[in-house]
């Protein structure tokens, strides 16, 4: 997939760890703080820079969350929170949402990672400690007495 | 560089094709930016994952964090007859309805009773309570958030003859002490009272050296 050129832009080339090429416009690109301090270092080299721990289909979606969030300054900021809602629908489960959490956290981008981070926080609501664990593969590592201290600590709560 | 580690985790996590989101534990800043969005009642629900979950979760940091983030829901508020005023905001409410525009507890002076109802906020639409009327309000401003629950302390009013007017409407008996805490379910949205504690040994309306508790969450 390649994204093409609408203005006179500098563009630069982003390679996720799958190999693929993503020409973007910088200022796209800069939305990540990762990326931009990259760029300021001057480690892009002739314009490419490689992102060894992004897949392909990950970059893919941040790509395009970066595309929308930096030619929509003027747009209603209701119309970009409908297309936030729906980029992450579109994710559909938290596996994938997580790996657009990690690619958000590693690439520093504020408005994605706020983004993401709520929506599996919704997702945690109202799961009890066992669902959870198994969202993430977390192994429960309170013995039996701990687990029950634990419990009391925080059982106003939950009556 | 601190990347390559980070590198070889992310790797991992990418390449798994299972159902769970990753093989290796999340990054702790990770952890710390998805749990500090959780109301407070499912922070501590989620203590009980794992040790690891557990630790960064109970720093101060993480409080004053999740302080900032979550999202308050319902506010309740007491109107008087003309000055309406927010009382407390509440963070807990937001899985009931996570669509609902910020709403308000309110209630309003009617001569003798309160009406109480809820409010939303951007537009101050309102819509009573079903239970009705009932005879006191909070004596104070702030509500203490327990078990899903907000609670206030109440300011039983005595009519001309010097005879309590109670809470009651609602069936309980006529001792103020037995019905000197309003407590709001946020999630049936259910009124009711309750005696403040060793209210059995207790000898005289004492509502007034009654403490607010402050639960510390």
């Amino acid at each position: 997939m390649s994204i093409t050129t609408e203005n006179n832009e500098k563009m630069i080339t982003l390679m996720s760890s799958d190999g693929e090429e993503f020409v973007v416009e910088e200022a796209v690109a800069a939305q990540s703080q990762t990326i931009k301090h990259l760029i300021e270092d001057g480690c892009s080299t002739e314009g490419s820079i490689p992102l060894p721990n992004v897949t392909g289909r990950v970059l893919s979606e941040v790509i395009q969350y970066c595309k929308k969030h930096s030619s929509s300054d003027d747009k209603e900021e209701k119309e970009l929170e409908a297309w936030d809602a729906e980029f992450v629908k579109a994710a559909d489960d938290h596996v994938a949402l997580t790996d657009l959490m990690m690619a958000a956290n590693f690439l520093d981008i504020k408005g994605l990672l706020d983004l993401v981070a709520q929506t599996l926080a919704n997702m945690i609501t109202g799961k009890s400690p066992e669902e959870v664990r198994r969202m993430w593969n977390i192994k429960n590592d309170f013995t039996p007495e701990e687990a029950e201290k634990v419990r009391k600590e925080n059982q106003w709560a939950f009556e | 560089m601190a990347v390559s580690g980070l590198r070889r985790k992310l790797l991992a996590c990418f390449n798994s094709k299972a159902d769970v989101a990753s093989a290796l534990p999340l990054p702790d800043d990770v952890i710390i930016d998805i749990l500090s969005r959780l109301p407070a009642d499912h922070v501590l629900q989620c203590r009980r994952v794992c040790k690891r979950w557990r630790a960064l979760t109970s720093t101060a940091y993480f409080a004053q964090l999740q302080l900032q983030r979550a999202t308050p829901v319902v506010l309740a508020g007491c109107l008087d007859s003309e000055n309406p005023h927010c009382i407390f905001v509440n963070h807990a409410s937001k899985r009931r309805n996570p669509d609902s525009e910020i709403a308000e507890l309110n209630c309003r002076d009617q001569a003798n009773y309160y009406q109480y109802f809820i409010a939303n906020l951007p537009t101050f639409s309102r819509r009573p309570l079903s239970q009705g009327l009932i005879y006191c309000c909070p004596s104070s401003a702030e509500a203490t958030l327990a078990s899903g629950n907000l609670h206030w302390m109440l300011e039983h009013r005595k009519d001309i003859y010097g005879t309590h007017i109670n809470a009651l409407k609602m069936g309980k008996d006529d001792d103020p002490c037995a019905n000197s805490i309003l407590r709001f379910d946020i999630h049936t949205e259910n009124l009711s009272t309750m005696p403040h504690p060793e209210w059995e040994s207790c000898t005289g309306p004492s509502y007034g050296g009654m403490q607010h508790l402050q639960v510390d969450e």
